[in-house]
Order: structure tokens, then C-alpha cells, then sequence
């Protein structure tokens, strides 16, 4: 390590958690990999780079995005034709890579630095694929990564729920998961249902019973909300709730909020939750509805998966979804498969078109969520890569939300039917610069418990980029002046110039270990493999030389939680 | 006719990508821009004026001179001649739509695999995947022959849908895998377990074969189609010798079973 700092002088720092104003000058130092607080003036300053009035923000940070793991793997062996036609070459720098939607893990690396992410969260790891995905997470460079475990289909908790086990022993099987899977959160993927899909069920509803266990989607929801409450664990349930995707589902997303009745939780994709059943072809935005409850419930985090015109894949463990839409797929081919009795795994590819009335209001209801959720600090940026579209459309997502003649330009050129049933032509709306801020960085890095990320004050990880204040956001975004990683210059005007490894980002809550009496046999009766070998030893993730692992701190008692 | 030819200027020290080689994209260029063009070289590139010595004049007409470690060529190709004096690397005449690759040598790995059209004629051997799918796809070749005079190697004309591929010598193991529809005329011995998969489309070879359990043996029949096809044969250049006289006469089994059976091993007496 150097002694010396790196000045990063005069630019217009952008940081929404308060410490700045985002409007006059201000000097930066970094050192040792971190965020510095002014030197003394003796002190030995190295490299100094002018930004002359540039903006500078923290790193941004994709809270929802699935970049590894086995669906993601299973969804660019599908696509073989994308990364036929989307190779990218080796360079000095660069290891070669390919694909566009589903891109391979160096590429998503790379991509994501060289638009200024700096973290990217996959939210789907399935505890049973949970050391495949950590290993391809390892070749993901650059940025930092965690992961949510997926729970609430896995027969072990229904089983456990349905035998009358006690919220501690939840909590404690919760906690076990998140260190055996170093895990960051938990997700709950349309709680219960996959595996009632695996009972023939088409469709649950949150008070319908489980056809097997007998429990509710509700019972599961809530249980988990209180777990991870209890355990302390700053990224509260992440939750995909029921019936995404079908017409008149705002319904159940609503009774989702209500039913958490004040626990923390994050809805997630909330743009496939929010649908009506109005209009002549019964499918209308109920975008208002749900933003209003999310307004009101200040419990509540949302991330949007805003959809973008073209072709993408679409992969979840919601299998339930995934097969009813597997007649939509585009190209005719589609996978959904059970995964180790865990949940489930489906993978359709899909295009949505712009001239297409329900993928145009679609387009419109994410949008709207954007407009009409007021809080910035509670709604990420997120197209759930790559359901929505792939995450490199990003800039353009950013300029639609603070451009509204742009916004208005692309709502003319849609399906006609749209603007005449959605809301979003009368919405005023622009995000602020400062209000992008928070809902790429500072929001998802308190939403995750990330003390030292998504902001610029002392001690922060120096994950900091740089734009140059174009008029065009879309080009503004894309290509960010500089970016640097860890203090140290990865990218320059979108072109990647250096690479380097990130952290693993987990948790780990305390739980009681006598979980594991109770574990251990059901392991050898259901599972491939045995509890001891199922556990992911820190190890795993360190002896690659490829990152660290950063624990996130579990909330203590003067924590607001928000 | 102008034709334009390539020599090698020495010994590859890597293998090349000459899919960039293809008559219609170097007809609307001069020597001097084909020379300066950059082709993938191992991990890096390489200018064609540093790897050949050029002559002729650009046309309708590409050739080169051959080497196993020429990749790609032909690959994409949809009209006009490309000549290779020797062997070829791999995926030769992948894709390819239209035109003629003639490779005077053996060709390596996938040649004219997912290929939809024009004519690939091998005068040596063929490396496994000849006439096959691109990984990960449903669908192999769609159109256009294949003459290979020499053996083929394993899994030649898997998931086939149109076409004909006609193999002077043996096939290896798992010939028309999961062949869809088209015709694969083996000249020489068929490998283990040709047909495997199959759903439609005819294999043709002589002598014994040990049939897949998914084939059912329909017995000895009289097939007036052989001797249509015997015709069509006739007509066409560079069909391998082995594979003509088809006197109508044929064992068939039909399979394979498992995969819908509507396939058909035919041993041509």
C-alpha cells in the first residue's frame, strides 16, 4: 500500500447520503482502497486528476440482477445463437467472452465497470446450485457480488411449517442457510407455489392452501419476514410475490404489503406485480394502485424490472410462471425443470415489442412505479437482467426516467392504445441527478446494509465515477468518464483500462446450531449431498485469489430500520 | 472468369480464421485493400498480405492453398468458386448458402456443418461432425450436398433436415444422429449405432449392420426410389463411386423408436 493519496480535484460530488450538496466544487482524496477525509496539509498527494466540474458519484450498485448461477447458465445454453453472434475477442486486458442478454461472466464484469457498477447482486441462487454460483461469481471481475438464497419452496421448510415449527426454529434454519450458502439476503420466489406447480397446481393465491402441506403463501411470507427481522439482517425478505404476470394480480401484491403489516421487506420486479384486469382486453396498468401502497407502507423497498423493446430471455425459479408463459417463447424453445426439490428453475426466451399493446404497457407500468413511488430512497433501478432486458440498458432507463420529452417521444411511437390507457404522458415527473444517485447507489447500499458503499464520505470503499454532464443521459451514463474500483482507475470514457477481483458480499447472522440435529438426517434421506459437504467453507471463495469476502454487519438496536 | 489466388508465405504459427476469404467480399475489393485485411490468427491478428502471397485478380473465383490449420474457410460462403490445393482446418464451409468449396485435401472438424446450400466437395477424409449442427442447435444442415471421396468420422449429419451428404468411404460412430429428414449415402462401412435419434430422413450403406434395438427390421423389398435416386446421382459431379449403382434392391430397418421411428436404414444390395 501507498502512503500517498489520490486527489480527485474539483468536481461536483454527488452523494445523497447527506455529506454533500451535489452543487459546488470539491476535492476527493482516496487512499488505501478507500474514501479518505481531508489530509493533512503535509501529507504526500500522488496522482491528482482535474475533473473540472465533473459530476462524481459513488459506484452504482444493481440490487437485483441474475448473472450466475444455474438458470443463467442453463438460459446461454439455450441461446446459442446470441453468443454465436455476440462473441467478444481477447485483448491485453480483456479475457474473451460472448453473449448479449445472457452475457458470459468476464463480459458481465467488464460491462458493468465500464458503465459505473461497481456491485451486482444475483438474486436467485438456489441453496442447492449455491456453490456453482459462487464459483462463476468468482469469474466475474471487478465489481463486488452477493447473493440471495431462494427459500420458501423447499420442502424442509414446508415440511417443518406444516409440522407446527416454532418461528425460532425458522429463524435458525434462515440463519443456517445464509452461512452454509454465504449469502447476503433471502429471497422468496412465489412462496409456495413452485412447489405446489410440482402438485399440479396452476395458480396460488396468498390464502390459498399449499395442495400437499397445507399452508399458505402468507403463513410462508410472514414467516420469513419475521425471521429475518428477528435475525437482524439488514436486507429484509426479498419477495417476488404470487401470480407474476397474470392480469389482475395488483391484487394479491397488495395483500402481500398488508399481510407483512408494517416487517421489512423488498418487492422485487414490482412492474410484473401491478397488473389490472380493465379495458376491453381485460389487462390494465394498476400502477397507481400499487404505488400508492408503497407510498403509504414506508416498510416497503421496491425494485421496478422494467422491460426494454427487444429480445431478451427471461429466467426464474417461478416455475409456475414460466410454464404457463413457455407458449410465448421467441425463438420457439423453452426449459423449466424442478432443481434438487428445492425449487424450480424455467427459462423462456422472449421479445417484447414495441407495438405490441400488452409489452407496450408493460414498458408504460414500469415506468409509471418509477413516476409514482415518491420515495427514491424505495424504489432501484433494476430491468431484473435479463428478464426486463439486459442490463446494459441502463442509460437509456436513466434518461427515459429524467427526460420527459424523450419519455413522451418514445410513448408516441408505441402501440397507440397505450397512451390512451396509461397514466404516464400527464406524469411531470424527471429524476434529478440527485434522485438517480439514490436509487442506483445510496438507496440499494442501505436497503443491503452496505455501510461503506454507495456514498463518498470518509472510510467509504472508493468505488467512485465520474460523468461528464451531457445533456443526453443515455450517452452520459453509458460511457462514464472514469470509474474507479477500490481507489483504483478500471475504466476510461466507457473503455475498460484495468481489471482486478471484487468482494463477496455476505452475512451472518447468530443463530443456535442445534439446527443442524435436525438437518443433518433430513440431508442423507433427501438430498444429493451429505450437510458437511453441502456448507460452502470461506475457503471456496478465498483461495481463488479472486476477492475477498466483506460480512455485512447484522442491525443493532440503534439502527434505524428503515 | 478472373480468379484470385492465395499462397502461404511459410509454415502457420497458429490457427487462422479465414472466414473472411469468400469470393463476393474481396470481388469489390483491390489487392492492395484484400492485403491490408485483418484475419484472427491464434489470439491475435494478422494481415492476409503477411500470411499469402496474392495473384490474380479478384472474381468469382478464391484459391488457396491448403493447411490443417486453416479455419473457417468457406464458412458463410453464398456464391462463387473457393479451390483449396490441400487440407483444411476446421468448420469449412459452415453456414455456407450458395456457391462451391472444393478442398482438394482432407478437411478437419464440422465441415459444412448447418450448412443451407451450394455443394462441398472433400477429396480426402472428413473429421467428425461432417454436415452437423452448430452446438446447441436443433436444426443441422438445411440444404445443399456434401461429397466427401474419403471416410467421414463420427456423428455425420446430425439433426439433418434437407440435403444430401454422400460418403465414399466409412462413417464413424453415430452417423445421422437425430437426423430429422435429408439422405446420408455411406459408401464404405456405416459406424455403431447409426441412426440414433432418428426421426425421419434415409440413411443409405452396404453390407451387414448390428441395427440400434429402436430399428425394426422390415426384411429384404424392392425400393423402385433407389433407382431414382441412382439417376439423380448420375447427374450430379464428383458423387464418390461407391455410392452409385443402387440396383433398388435393400434391406430397411425403421426407427429409431424412441424418437418418433419414421427413419429408415436402408442396406443397398
Amino acid at each position: 500500500m501507498s502512503d500517498a493519496y489520490t486527489l480527485l480535484r474539483g468536481g461536483r460530488v454527488c452523494d445523497p447520503t447527506g455529506a454533500t450538496d451535489g452543487g459546488d466544487l470539491r476535492d476527493l482524496y482516496l487512499k488505501d482502497g478507500r474514501i479518505a477525509a481531508t489530509p493533512p496539509e503535509d501529507a504526500r498527494i500522488g496522482e491528482v486528476v482535474d475533473l473540472d466540474g465533473r459530476i462524481v458519484m459513488a459506484g452504482a450498485i444493481d440490487i437485483h440482477s441474475h448473472i450466475g448461477g444455474g438458470k443463467v447458465n442453463l438460459a446461454r445454453l439455450l441461446l446459442p445463437e446470441e453468443h454465436r453472434e455476440h462473441g467478444s475477442a481477447p485483448d491485453g486486458l480483456r479475457r474473451s467472452g460472448s453473449g448479449l442478454f445472457t452475457p458470459s461472466s468476464f463480459v458481465t464484469g467488464y460491462r458493468y465497470a465500464e458503465m459505473g457498477y461497481t456491485a451486482a447482486f444475483e438474486p436467485a441462487m438456489l441453496p442447492s446450485n449455491a456453490r456453482h454460483t459462487h464459483l462463476e461469481l468468482a469469474d466475474v471481475p471487478i465489481i463486488d457480488k452477493g447473493c440471495y438464497a431462494v427459500l420458501g419452496n423447499d420442502d424442509f421448510l414446508l415440511e417443518r411449517l406444516a409440522a407446527g415449527a416454532t418461528q425460532s426454529e425458522v429463524n435458525d434454519y434462515v440463519a443456517w442457510m445464509l452461512h452454509a450458502t454465504q449469502a447476503v439476503g433471502v429471497k422468496v420466489v412465489n412462496p409456495g407455489g413452485i412447489s405446489a406447480f410440482k402438485f399440479n397446481q396452476r395458480r396460488l393465491d396468498l390464502d390459498e392452501a399449499h395442495p400437499h402441506y397445507g399452508i399458505t403463501p402468507r403463513r410462508i411470507l410472514t414467516t420469513l419476514a419475521t425471521a429475518l427481522s428477528d435475525l437482524r439482517v439488514p436486507h429484509p425478505l426479498h419477495i417476488h410475490c404470487n401470480n407474476l404476470g397474470i392480469p389482475g394480480n395488483e391484487s394479491v401484491t397488495r395483500d402481500t404489503i398488508a399481510a407483512l403489516d408494517g416487517l421489512p421487506a423488498h418487492l422485487t420486479h414490482l412492474q410484473f406485480h401491478s397488473y389490472g384486469t380493465e379495458g376491453d382486453r381485460r389487462f390494465s396498468s394498476a400502477a397507481a394502485e400499487i404505488a400508492e401502497s408503497v407510498n403509504r407502507n414506508p416498510n416497503i423497498s421496491v425494485d421496478v424490472g422494467q422491460i426494454i423493446f427487444g429480445q431478451t430471455i427471461t429466467a426464474s425459479a417461478d416455475i409456475m410462471s414460466q410454464f404457463r408463459n413457455s407458449g410465448l417463447a421467441s425463438p420457439r424453445k423453452w426449459v423449466c425443470t424442478d432443481i434438487e426439490c428445492d425449487g424450480g428453475c424455467g427459462l423462456v426466451p422472449f421479445r417484447y415489442r414495441d407495438k405490441a399493446f400488452v409489452n407496450a404497457l408493460q414498458w408504460a407500468i414500469g415506468l409509471e412505479l418509477f413516476l409514482l413511488i415518491e420515495d427514491p430512497w424505495r424504489v432501484y433501478l433494476t430491468t431484473d437482467h435479463p428478464n426486463g432486458g439486459p442490463f446494459t440498458s441502463y442509460p437509456h432507463l436513466i434518461r427515459l426516467l429524467m427526460d420527459r420529452s424523450f419519455r413522451n417521444e418514445q410513448l408516441a411511437r408505441i402501440n397507440p392504445d397505450v397512451a390512451a390507457h396509461s397514466r404516464l404522458g400527464s406524469i411531470d415527473r424527471e429524476y434529478t441527478l440527485e434522485e438517480i444517485a439514490i436509487m442506483t447507489r445510496a438507496g440499494p447500499a442501505r436497503v443491503l446494509g452496505l455501510r461503506d458503499r454507495g456514498h463518498l464520505r470518509a472510510g467509504a470503499v472508493a468505488d467512485v465515477v465520474v460523468y461528464d454532464d451531457l445533456p443526453d443521459r443515455e450517452a452520459m451514463f453509458a460511457a462514464p468518464a472514469l470509474v474507479f474500483k477500490n481507489g483504483r482507475l478500471v475504466a476510461r470514457n466507457g473503455e475498460l483500462t484495468a481489471t482486478g477481483w471484487g468482494d463477496t458480499i455476505v452475512v451472518r447472522p447468530e443463530f443456535d446450531p442445534a439446527i443442524e440435529r435436525r438437518l443433518k438426517p433430513w440431508f442423507e434421506d433427501h438430498q444429493t449431498v451429505r450437510l458437511g459437504n453441502f456448507r460452502i467453507a470461506d475457503g471456496e471463495i478465498l483461495d481463488h485469489g479472486r476477492g475477498g469476502l466483506s460480512i455485512v454487519p447484522t442491525l443493532t438496536a440503534s439502527d434505524s430500520c428503515f | 472468369m478472373s480468379m484470385l489466388s492465395f499462397r502461404l508465405k511459410g509454415p502457420l504459427t497458429g490457427r487462422v480464421d479465414a472466414s473472411p476469404l469468400l469470393p463476393h467480399r474481396l470481388a469489390a475489393m483491390d489487392l492492395t485493400e484484400i492485403a491490408a485485411l485483418p484475419l484472427r490468427l491464434g489470439r491475435g491478428r494478422i494481415a492476409v498480405g503477411d500470411l499469402f502471397d496474392l495473384s490474380g485478380s479478384p472474381g468469382d473465383t478464391v484459391e488457396l492453398e491448403g493447411d490443417e490449420r486453416l479455419d473457417f474457410v468457406g464458412a458463410g460462403l453464398s456464391g462463387g468458386t473457393i479451390r483449396v490445393a490441400g487440407p483444411v482446418g476446421h468448420r469449412a464451409g459452415t453456414g455456407m448458402s450458395g456457391g462451391s468449396l472444393v478442398v482438394e485435401g482432407s478437411a478437419g472438424l464440422a465441415a459444412g456443418a448447418a450448412m443451407r446450400g451450394g455443394v462441398l466437395t472433400i477429396a480426402g477424409d472428413a473429421g467428425n461432425e461432417l454436415g452437423g449442427a452448430l452446438p446447441g442447435e436443433r436444426a443441422g444442415m438445411t440444404g445443399g450436398r456434401i461429397l466427401v471421396r474419403g471416410s467421414c468420422g463420427d456423428r455425420v449429419g446430425e439433426r439433418m433436415r434437407r440435403g444430401l451428404i454422400a460418403v465414399g468411404g466409412d462413417a464413424g460412430a453415430y452417423a445421422a444422429l437425430h437426423m430429422n429428414a435429408g439422405s446420408l449415402l455411406i459408401g464404405g462401412r456405416p459406424g455403431a449405432a447409426t441412426g440414433h435419434g432418428m426421426r425421419n430422413g434415409t440413411v443409405l450403406f452396404r453390407g451387414e449392420i448390428d441395427a440400434l434395438p429402436g430399428f425394426a427390421d422390415c426384411g429384404l423389398n424392392q425400393l423402385p426410389f433407389l433407382s431414382l435416386l441412382d439417376n439423380h446421382l448420375s447427374e450430379l459431379d464428383w458423387v464418390p463411386p461407391s455410392c452409385r449403382g443402387l440396383t433398388g434392391r435393400a434391406r430397411r430397418w425403421l426407427g429409431d423408436r424412441g424418437f418418433g421411428g419414421r427413419g429408415e436404414l436402408l442396406s443397398c444390395l
